[in-house]
């Protein structure tokens, strides 16, 4: 299924095509996309998501078509 | 289209007679209605070469086609005219409740021509229009004409009001037009077409049904955004934070955002939330464009704008019809020394900015002084607030002395005389009669023309272009120059626009650096930030709605639902592209010419800032431009839309109907 993802700062955009969306097997949730984009977990500590414009948790379970955003307190702009 | 009225109502205020037109569907199918149908009517109706304050031109008041359907954040109505600032295309944009007040008299754009002897207001319910008498309300400020014209006409519904203040009246070139006690359509000088017409108010108390083909459609969609709004969040204490934000984010490259995000900031403080963020980062004019954070101490600055300072004398916060956001509020200014009045408006970031670190005014309290008043009168604090800049840097540089300006010190961070220079330009008295006009005209007498920030003779919003190339395009390249309200890179990375539209570029990773570019790529990127603009004002979405990305709020599902269309992103995408185009024949019609307008060389990086965000920065505007009006089908070195691009959107024949 893909999903499309707004990664935050200095983390591993390979597995995300053009448009930003990615791959990722059924049944994936936010943590396992945080994996992929190879981000440490202190710097996962620090992030706020939310999942289609909702507030979600790393155990957020993710569907087809799902938007994944990161804010980060330290960004850029 | 089934979400519009199909009629239009034309007022001859010379004449005194008020008749309805019938608008071809076919005109909606092209344009929508808003600002789009603004642009097609102006477009036919005011001949080339008109006085912008004269009998000829055309004064437009437009609702969105989505407005009344149940549609979340779709109340927004558009102003349109011929415009005394630039001489071009004008127009501006409110919320409130003015919008859906046009749809239920049974029109979906009020158009008044002529000029009336005497001062009036019209006056249309149910029944029809009336052209009445506003000799007792001449005079009296925005919020005391609203209050006595909802009072004197309250038989029946509650009437909404749309109402000019003083400046206006005084024909001030950067006068708006107010609804809602002061909230204000602020842009391209209307308030002065309003003024040079005699006309106090429009006053609408209709009550019809407002169309929509699938009221149960737009429902669910409605019902889902409104559920995830009331879900926001915030981080609980990031309010004091956010200018240190700012310094990560003026140093760092900006990574696409989810747009949902925005809404956060939004809710909580409004868009103050934006003020230390801007100030830090580099996205805020400092010191009438001339400064780095540094120089005016910009964290110190950032502290004084904190939004929860503006929280913590918040009474009460109010949405704009069919909101579910509620970014208003209004303030208890009671305890501000120098206010005679009680409370105020929720400032916007841009007011803010203007007279707070713009002019180096640390006194958040006299900005909120400084709101109120500028909103009573109905005076653009944008343009209002890059004038006061330049005067101020006028006479700390000696080329304004005191006898000129009446004996004010003029000097970075007084706010009383940045006060008394206002209230001088709202009565038009002494100096500040000089400066109501604006900028342009302002330095064209006085000198100062190197400070004098304007384009195409229109102040510009808030946001530095030295930050933002992507919006120094814009600021151009916009048939009504200036505008900070479309075409932000930060915008466009929130949009995800590449989802919904095929030719629309990705949002990638940006810095000001490889923003500096004219790359085909940015060209397309900017058209697509244009043409999803026009979109949204023509269906008459806010901006904020906009900011939440295609994927938060669904604006082509919306307008499909509404409308019993069945069509796809790039369909409305060109529909964007129309819109545009016809505001730049508009234009060209009347002899603006869009390769005269250019950004002043400060706004350019010309000469680089020195320290700070912008440090170095350069930008390479004009070709950046050219490059944008080629892939809009415009004449590169002209900004004229080329026939065979006319006639490709189909503009031609919708000319004829």
């Amino acid at each position: 299924m893909r999903v499309k993802v707004f990664p935050p700062h200095g983390c591993d955009r390979s597995a995300l095509d053009a448009k930003s969306w990615m791959e990722i097997p059924e049944g994936s949730t936010v943590g396992d996309v945080l994996k992929i984009l190879k981000c440490s977990p202190l710097k996962a500590k620090l992030l706020l998501v939310s999942v289609n414009g909702e507030r979600a948790k790393f155990k957020h379970v993710l569907h087809d078509g799902d938007v994944v955003g990161f804010f980060s307190l330290v960004t850029g702009g | 289209m089934k979400c519009c009225t199909g009629k239009v109502l034309r007022v001859d205020l010379t004449t005194g007679t008020a008749t309805v037109e019938k608008i071809p569907d076919e005109v909606y199918e092209a344009v929508l209605s808003g600002k789009g149908l603004g642009a097609w009517y102006l477009y036919k109706n005011i001949p080339a070469g008109a006085d912008p304050l004269g009998p000829d031109n055309i004064l437009g008041f437009t609702s969105g086609a989505l407005t009344g359907t149940g549609t979340f954040m779709a109340g927004r109505w558009t102003v349109v005219c011929k415009s005394p600032l630039t001489g071009g295309w004008g127009d501006a944009n409110c919320g409130g409740v003015f919008s859906p007040a046009i749809k239920q008299c049974g029109y979906d754009a009020i158009f008044i021509s002529g000029i009336s002897e005497k001062p009036v207001y019209l006056y249309c319910d149910n029944k029809g229009a009336q052209i009445r008498d506003a000799s007792e309300y001449w005079g009296l400020d925005a919020v005391e004409a609203e209050n006595k014209l909802i009072a004197d006409n309250s038989g029946g519904k509650i009437p909404r009001v749309a109402v000019i203040g003083q400046a206006g009246e005084n024909v001030s070139l950067i006068s708006g037009i107010c609804n809602e006690g002061g909230r204000i359509a602020a842009r391209s000088g209307v308030g002065a077409v309003m003024g040079s017409k005699k006309l106090k108010a429009v006053v609408l108390a209709g009550s019809r049904p407002m169309p929509c083909a699938d009221p149960d459609a737009v429902k669910a969609l409605s019902k889902e955004l409104g559920r995830k709004i009331n879900k926001m969040w915030i981080p609980k204490g990031l309010g004091g934070g956010i200018g240190f934000m700012g310094i990560g984010m003026g140093n760092m490259p900006a990574l696409p955002l989810d747009g949902s995000m925005t809404t956060y900031l939004f809710r909580e403080w409004g868009t103050p939330s934006n003020t230390p963020l801007a100030i830090t980062s580099g996205d805020g004019p400092l010191k009438n464009w001339s400064a780095g954070p540094k120089e005016v101490n910009g964290l110190r600055l950032s502290f004084d704008y904190n939004p929860e300072k503006i929280n913590k004398i918040e009474e009460s916060k109010y949405h704009c019809y069919s909101c579910p956001l509620g970014c208003g509020g209004r303030l208890d200014i009671s305890g501000v020394p120098y206010s005679e009045y009680y409370e105020t408006h929720k400032p916007e970031y841009e007011t803010l900015q203007a007279f707070g670190p713009l002019c180096v005014n640390r006194d958040m309290s006299s900005v909120l002084y400084l709101n109120e008043l500028l909103n009573r009168a109905g005076m653009d604090s944008i343009s209002a607030g890059n004038t006061v800049a330049w005067a101020i840097e006028c006479y700390e540089n000696g080329i304004l002395t005191k006898e000129q300006t009446d004996g004010l010190e003029l000097k970075w961070g007084n706010w009383d005389a940045e006060i008394a220079l206002i209230k001088k330009m709202i009565a038009r008295e002494g100096f500040g009669n000089d400066l109501a006009d604006g900028v342009k005209r302002a330095s064209e007498k006085y000198g100062g023309k190197e400070y004098a920030m304007h384009v195409g003779g229109q102040e510009p919003g808030m946001h530095d272009t030295r930050n933002d190339p992507q919006l120094g395009i814009h600021m151009v390249a916009e048939p009504a120059p200036g505008k900070h309200t479309i075409g932000m890179a930060i915008q466009y990375g929130a949009m995800s626009l590449c989802d919904i539209c095929s030719w629309a570029p990705p949002a990638t990773i940006h810095s000001k650096k490889n923003d500096l570019e004219a790359t085909e790529e940015m060209a397309l990127t900017s058209k697509a930030n244009a043409c999803y603009s026009m979109l949204m004002d023509g269906l008459g979405s806010c901006y904020y709605a906009e900011m939440m990305g295609v994927h938060m709020y669904k604006a082509i599902e919306y307008a499909n639902a509404a409308a019993g269309w069945d069509y796809d992103g790039d369909h409305y995408m060109e529909i964007g592209a129309r819109i545009q185009t016809i505001r730049q024949m508009f234009n060209v019609k009347h002899g603006y010419e869009p390769s005269k307008v250019k950004l002043p060389k400060r706004m350019q990086g010309m000469p680089p800032l020195k320290t700070g965000p912008l440090k170095g920065v350069t930008l390479k505007n004009e070709e950046q431009v050219a490059m944008h009006w080629k892939v809009f089908g415009w004449d590169e070195k002209t900004g004229h839309p080329l026939p065979e691009t006319i006639e490709a959107l189909g503009i031609n024949r919708l000319m004829e109907m």
